[in-house]
């Protein structure tokens, strides 16, 4: 590192010595004289704020109820205890136990999640008048292209480490699955691994632009960020509602000009409709496939690229639901004004039910979550694991399975499933199995599943 | 290995008495009361001498010389178990010495059944106790009764046993059963007691002997196959035991009896004139299969799960032997491989005038190995209809074995002997023999009726089948009678369909019922759905989810939630066929391949369109529906359906790499489109087209091509090559998935402008 210094030195004194106009070093004036000096600076900030946390999630996809114990990190950014991290990490989590910069061992409970935006707020359980020294948040619209920047985090569990890279793209789309359509990333260098997710990416002046939430299992130096902006809307929030509403109007968008999946459109502004989901407001608006939208409630909404995608989506997502906005779209050339009335986006966090009984574990059908079988059954409940071995298994019950009935009374919700549940498994003891009416792609058919007596329920 | 010889040490060894004479011997008069001073109150037995003496005076030694068969040889008729002992002596041209016994004259001697080709005896030897040894023929067998009959050429010494006028049998009479033996000095007569093992028989009246052993199958038993002369303790000859032990109502051992049994022997020279008259007349014909060269796909499928053998290749040359049991069906009772039915071509019957006639694979018996072929170029004259009971034990029955030999038919008829019917395997009676009878022979009654067929017991149930370790999943032959089966004709009416020959590509189009079904699955669900008994405890069903619209079914009255229990042909050449349960396995409604895009409808060969297949087009039928706990009876025909995803017209644009197809009836309904509306089926997507780049994938739907809706694959080709008139090189498309849509813009390339 001596050399960098040297470097440094040297740089300078020419700069001076030539009395050119050298544009302002980076740093707002601050002069990059000593870059371990500069790190360590930035780490002395961020470092106290760094939490290593630990849920214990439960987990139903194997068809039981299981505790999984999952590492992540997260940053403080409030001095009397909220955490941010991860939804991916404090999702299920039944309890979590953090671990602070200063080796002390903190409970947290979880304040709100966003599985959209993979965000999470956690408040560590302090002693009354406790404060602890926050990270500073930063301002997403300095982050560039090659600027240094450092991941703290637990990779792998080995907490309080530090990695240094340099920010590869300040504004990557990583198109429109789950939990990745409501913001670009910054695709970075620095090593990103599993246990990193939750972690403060800091720049050189200690301020945190953005969250480490993704890597690439394959690759080496590819990780993304959650922007500091993008943090800041969502936490806010968060924090006050322990949610972030959203309305759903049920429009999927395409950007103008789509190098990924071939398709270029004319013009320069809108956003192209992909397709208006049934049963919902866009289609009861009237609205088609291929329809250019223009403006909504008053705001353009011009989407060239994908990148540009994620505000539009916010803009739609924060429509006030159950009242009408109208929105502007193009149709063969002529502009139209079209009315629509979102409605709110539920169903973000539904946690399951186990049959432990039956050895099988269920879901409520959503379209965001299994689009397939939304598309067999708008709502209803679904198998989401199978224990094995168990009588739900032998009986050739099967994950995607979507259930219809219980003993002949017809299931809608997961509600419905637990009294049914009740119902087949208390209510009459001696009767040694239960038929379920199960959908699996276009068949209907019927299992009987034995019911294991309760003493096998006991852990 | 059987006992052809009794085994000596069973009875004290005893000094053979002055000479035998001639004359009869008084019974003697029992003896007179014990006085009350002995504690046996028994009377006092006679010497073991008297039976004894009678034993020597009528039993004889039997010398049979065996050669090569040369006849058999020349016919190239393999023997059935080489190791036998039989087949060892024929081999090395050996000797063997069995006992006999002198009946009814002095040139008629008893012997059990030896099961040799009479045609490899080259000599046979009858030696007395006394007197000299004279020479004799294998003449014939008894019907019902396990001997054959040595016929000599000059006057034993020894005397016929006097069977006549047998005395009445009282329950604690003390039987003995004797015969001569090789001793270290000669020839010995011994007798063991036969009536301290006795059993109930039928009609309070007791039994000596061990029981019958009955085993299941038609393979080597290890029943001890010899004659005895039964005599009482007091020297009186009752009759003689051939099987495995005596019993006043079944076999004909007593005296009078023997001597009816005499009356009626069959010369062997009658199997041979049998065997001829059957060439000629018989009712089973040559069948040839034609197979196709196997293909990669096949050779996985041959590799035996068992022992890791690849089953062999079939010899295109064989013929294989069939039993017409109705003017169109043939049943072969020999088991096929798997693979070898996926590879079958062309079935041809041949007669023996006349050109052969093409007939069709029906399907395989259950649980047996053998199949059955439907002729559909003409038809032959079946089996006349009836059940002929199953031989009774120790009775014979004839095996009618037909082989190809220099391009000849060669046929063979020889005997065996039942051992009555045997319980096992899948819970039927089988007929059990006391010898191995050959799969793929046919069994027929002593008058020439066919009774059925040697096959090979082949499970449906393939883990059962893997339990025994046989490649074939065989599990030893059985006896497949009509008299159990039932009638001939009905046999094709169940047959088992899960592998059938592979069709000719594309072009087959399926008969259809119009439903999407659901098999019910168990005893358990049609407990809980109280349908149970209509059911059969959940061993056929099929549940109605769907009913097509302007199909059969929807005109035959069916609906959803109905549940189809059987169907009965009403009509055609074998129209009183039985009844068939519909059942399917749990599972059979499932596409093969994976796909990434979801597939909601399901492959239409299930088992009732292969049943309907088998039937044909125009078969009028009866289904037999569960209904609200009400069985309904509805009537219908055998029609063939709409084209499906099989056989969708389709077209193939070769500078996308799409293959496309019409929107067949059961892929609308699965993913829930009209009957008009628009899109085509993407059915195959080329590795590295332009459809490929564009991320389109199988089992997708186009429903736009360049701004409006294509109905169907030939609208599809035509729009494309217009835009390719036009010069366009590009065109947006809509593909959707479920549904959702999304746009693509296909690279069309530049094409030519069409002429």
């Amino acid at each position: 590192m001596r050399s960098w210094s040297k470097v440094a030195v040297v740089g300078v004194l020419v700069a001076v010595g030539a009395g050119a106009a050298t544009p302002p070093a980076r740093g707002e004036g601050r002069s990059p004289l000593d870059f371990e000096a500069v790190i360590e600076h930035a780490k002395a900030k961020v470092f106290p704020a760094l939490v290593f946390v630990r849920p214990v999630q439960e987990d139903l996809s194997a068809g039981e109820k299981r505790r999984i114990e999952v590492f992540g990190s997260g940053v403080i950014v409030s001095a009397d205890g909220y955490v941010v991290t991860n939804h991916h990490v404090a999702e299920n989590a039944r309890e979590i136990r953090c671990v602070l910069a200063d080796r002390r061992q903190v409970e947290a409970a979880v304040v709100g999640l966003d599985e959209p935006t993979d965000l999470a707020l956690l408040k560590l359980t302090l002693a009354p008048g406790e404060t602890l020294a926050p990270a500073e948040l930063g301002a997403s619209t300095s982050v560039a292209e090659g600027q240094f920047v450092m991941a703290l985090g637990a990779p792998y569990g080995f907490e309080r480490s530090i990695s240094l890279g340099i920010v590869s793209n300040a504004r990557r789309n990583l198109g429109d699955g789950d939990r990745r359509a409501y913001n670009n990333w910054i695709q970075t260098d620095a090593a990103i691994n599993p246990g990193n997710s939750g972690g403060p990416l800091v720049d050189t002046h200690g301020t945190v632009i953005g969250i480490n939430t993704l890597g690439v299992q394959m690759a080496s130096s590819l990780g993304f960020a959650i922007p500091i902006d993008i943090v800041r809307r969502v936490v806010d929030r968060l924090r006050t509602d322990g949610r972030v509403l959203r309305s759903w109007s049920g429009l999927t968008l395409r950007p103008l000009v789509d190098y990924a999946q071939g398709t270029v459109f004319d013009g320069e502004k809108g956003v192209i409709v992909d397709d208006v989901a049934p049963a919902s407001p866009a289609e009861r608006a009237g609205l088609q496939k291929g329809d250019r939208l223009l403006e909504v409630a008053g705001r353009e909404t011009n989407g060239r690229y994908r990148e540009d995608l994620p505000e539009i989506l916010w803009t739609l997502a924060d429509l006030p639901d159950g009242r009408p906005a109208v929105l502007v779209v193009e149709r063969a050339g002529a502009p139209r004004r079209v009315s629509i009335v979102p409605e709110l986006c539920d169903g973000c966090d539904v946690s399951g039910f186990e049959a432990p009984r039956w050895g099988a574990t269920f879901q409520a059908i959503s379209r965001d979550r299994v689009p397939d079988l939304a598309f067999l059954r708008r709502s209803g409940v679904y198998v989401l694991g199978v224990k094995f071995p168990g009588p739900a298994a032998e009986a050739g019950l099967r994950e995607g399975d979507i259930l219809l009935s219980v003993d002949r009374v017809a299931v809608a919700d997961l509600s419905a499933l637990a009294a049914a549940y009740e119902r087949a498994c208390v209510a009459d003891p001696g009767k040694p199995s239960v038929l379920l009416e199960v959908q699996r792609d276009a068949r209907r058919t019927f299992l009987a599943v034995d019911v294991l007596p309760s003493a096998a329920e006991e852990r | 290995m059987r006992r052809l010889a009794p085994s000596l040490g069973l009875a004290a060894v005893v000094v053979l008495a002055a000479p035998a004479r001639a004359e009869d011997v008084a019974p003697v008069p029992a003896p007179a009361p014990a006085p009350a001073a002995a504690p046996d109150t028994r009377p006092a037995r006679p010497p073991r001498t008297l039976v004894l003496d009678r034993v020597a005076r009528h039993a004889v030694l039997v010398s049979l010389r065996f050669q090569r068969d040369l006849r058999a040889d020349a016919e190239g008729v393999a023997p059935l178990d080489p190791d036998a002992p039989t087949e060892v002596f024929r081999r090395w041209g050996m000797s063997l010495r069995v006992p006999g016994v002198v009946v009814r004259d002095r040139r008629t001697v008893l012997v059990a059944d030896l099961y040799v080709p009479p045609g490899s005896v080259r000599g046979v030897m009858v030696e007395p106790a006394t007197g000299p040894a004279v020479e004799g023929t294998l003449s014939a067998f008894l019907p019902a009764l396990g001997a054959a009959v040595v016929t000599t050429q000059a006057d034993l010494a020894a005397e016929p046993v006097p069977l006549d006028g047998a005395p009445a049998l009282h329950d604690d009479d003390r039987l003995m059963a004797g015969a001569l033996a090789e001793g270290p000095d000669g020839a010995e007569a011994f007798a063991e007691p036969l009536s301290t093992v006795r059993r109930p028989a039928a009609g309070g009246a007791l039994a000596f002997g061990r029981p019958a052993r009955t085993t299941a199958g038609l393979g080597g038993v290890e029943a001890a196959r010899t004659i005895d002369l039964v005599v009482r303790d007091d020297g009186t000859p009752l009759g003689v035991r051939c099987g495995p032990g005596p019993s006043p109502r079944k076999t004909p051992w007593r005296g009078e009896g023997v001597l009816a049994e005499l009356a009626r022997a069959v010369p062997f020279d009658a199997l041979g004139a049998r065997a001829k008259a059957l060439a000629a007349t018989s009712h089973v014909h040559a069948v040839r299969l034609a197979f196709r060269a196997p293909s990669p796909d096949d050779e996985l499928a041959s590799w035996s799960a068992h022992d890791g053998a690849l089953t062999p290749e079939p010899d295109p040359d064989a013929r294989w032997w069939a039993l017409a049991v109705a003017p169109d069906l043939l049943v072969v009772p020999s088991a096929l491989p798997p693979s070898w039915v996926a590879r079958l071509v062309k079935i041809q019957v041949e007669e023996r005038e006349g050109p052969a006639i093409e007939g069709r694979y029906e399907g395989r018996l259950h649980d047996l190995g053998a199949f059955v072929v439907r002729l559909v170029g003409g038809t032959v004259d079946p089996v006349p209809a009836g059940r002929p009971p199953a031989p009774e034990a120790e009775h014979a029955f004839l095996v009618h074995r037909v082989g190809w030999r220099a391009g000849a038919r060669r046929d063979q008829v020889d005997y065996r002997r039942s051992l009555g019917l045997a319980r096992g395997y899948a819970d039927r009676a089988w007929l059990a023999s006391e010898t191995a009878v050959e799969a793929g022979s046919f069994l027929l009654d002593l008058e020439g009726r066919v009774l059925g067929a040697a096959v090979e017991l082949v499970p449906d149930d393939e883990d059962a089948a893997r339990v025994r370790g046989r490649p074939d999943g065989s599990r030893g032959v059985v006896a497949a009678l009509f008299a159990d089966l039932g009638e001939p004709a009905a046999l094709a009416a169940d047959l088992d369909r899960r592998v059938m020959p592979a069709p000719a590509r594309g072009t087959r189009r399926l008969p259809w019922l119009g439903v999407e079904v659901e098999p019910i699955r168990g005893a358990k669900v049609a407990d809980a759905l109280d349908i149970a008994g209509p059911t059969r405890d959940g061993a056929r069903g099929l549940l109605v989810n769907v009913v097509h619209a302007g199909s059969p079914a929807a005109r035959a009255g069916l609906r959803p939630d109905d549940v189809l229990l059987s169907a009965r042909r009403t009509g055609g050449t074998t129209a009183d066929a039985p009844p068939v349960d519909l059942r399917d396995a749990p599972n059979a409604a499932e596409w093969p391949d994976t796909s990434e895009v979801p597939r909601p409808w399901a492959p239409r060969t299930n088992a009732l369109v292969r049943l309907l297949e088998a039937w044909g087009e125009g078969t009028p039928y009866e289904l037999e529906v569960l209904r609200d706990d009400a069985v309904l009876r509805l009537s219908t025909t055998v029609e063939l359906g709409p084209r499906d995803v099989t056989t969708a017209t389709e077209a193939r644009d070769a500078e996308t790499g799409l293959l496309v197809k019409e929107l067949t009836y059961e892929v609308r309904q699965g993913l829930k489109l009209a009957a008009d509306a628009p899109g085509v089926l993407v059915a195959g997507v080329e590795d590295g087209s332009a459809a490929a780049q564009a991320r389109i994938l199988p089992w997708e739907l186009i429903v736009e091509v360049g701004g409006s809706a294509v109905d169907g694959p030939t609208a599809f080709a035509e729009k494309l090559a217009a835009a390719r008139a036009a010069g366009q090189r590009e065109l947006r498309v809509v593909v959707r998935r479920l549904d959702r849509t999304r746009f693509v813009d296909l690279r069309i390339g530049a094409g030519s402008p069409p002429k």
